[in-house]
């Protein structure tokens, strides 16, 4: 049987067939914004574009499957993790990202999470001069902004009361920069539960695991 | 090709806000993908500087192409 990590050539073909595709609309679209667009607004959608045909491409000639977050096989197993406090753990980051690592103790992680996408997110506020938070100006952008709670409410609290009055000419890059910056919180919620997931079974846990299998075999 | 290098430069300059937001991106990637501080950060430098790398070599590809390729 195929390893889940490896491709099976079914896949290989897709990947290198779809990575193709994408790259070349990306530069298809990279091409269109710098003719018609003066500000060239979907270059960095079509950079993004073309950088993920590219990693696709890479995957099916490597013949592997990479994940986001996918942890080495032989890190051991961290400590203990209930359920209560995974799912305190994955408010705890929507409100603050860092926070849910935190919780369980991986300090370095949770401090390295808010500093970057609390930087990220302040530089784009920053570039957009405080004008990206607004519901009714940027509602596409809030479905990004909704995966960083605290931020966005924050933000939104501090620069509710400014208007759109003159021309802001990193607007676009600001608002690129904080939608990125919640959707990286995306990722290091995602990083809590693999991390939960792969955590030593509760003492509790292993008392019921081994009645089971007393019981299962009497 | 002295044409198409300026170009090029003079587009590396309008993405000049690119790098940092590389950088954040490759940080938290490497973060969710390894253990220990010393080897998210080597990760996440070597990410990236290929990004960034292949970045570059987009924004040459283009100057090229426009400067040389589709005037003929």
């Amino acid at each position: 049987m195929t390893p889940p990590s490896r491709l099976t050539p079914g896949e290989r073909l897709l990947r290198l067939g779809g990575g193709l595709l994408l790259a070349a609309g990306g530069s298809a679209l990279f091409a269109y914004s710098k003719a018609h667009d003066p500000e060239n607004r979907a270059a960095i959608l079509a950079i993004l574009a073309i950088l993920m045909g590219l990693s696709w491409v890479g995957q099916g000639l490597r013949g592997r499957r990479d994940s986001i977050v996918h942890h080495e096989e032989s890190a051991p197993p961290g400590p203990p993790v209930s359920a209560e406090r995974t799912v305190l753990g994955i408010l705890g980051a929507w409100l603050l990202p860092g926070l849910g690592h935190l919780l369980i103790g991986q300090r370095g992680k949770a401090a390295l999470y808010f500093a970057v996408i609390t930087v990220t997110f302040a530089a784009g506020t920053a570039l957009a001069e405080g004008r990206n938070l607004s519901f009714e100006r940027e509602s596409i952008y809030f479905l990004a902004y909704m995966f960083s709670a605290g931020l966005t409410g924050l933000g939104w609290l501090l620069t509710r009361a400014l208007e759109l009055d003159h021309r802001i000419p990193f607007l676009q890059l600001g608002l690129t920069y904080t939608a990125v910056a919640c959707l990286l919180n995306v990722v290091a919620m995602m990083d809590f539960v693999a991390t939960c997931s792969r955590s030593a079974p509760l003492p509790e846990e292993d008392g019921a695991k081994a009645a089971g299998q007393a019981g299962g075999r009497a | 090709m002295t044409a198409a290098a300026l170009l090029g430069l003079v587009r590396l300059a309008e993405f000049a806000f690119l790098p940092p937001l590389c950088l954040a991106v490759a940080l938290v990637t490497a973060a969710a993908h390894r253990e220990g501080m010393r080897e998210i950060l080597r990760h996440a430098l070597r990410a990236w500087a290929v990004t960034l790398g292949g970045i570059i070599v987009f924004l040459f590809a283009v100057s090229f192409f426009e400067e040389w390729i589709l005037p003929a």
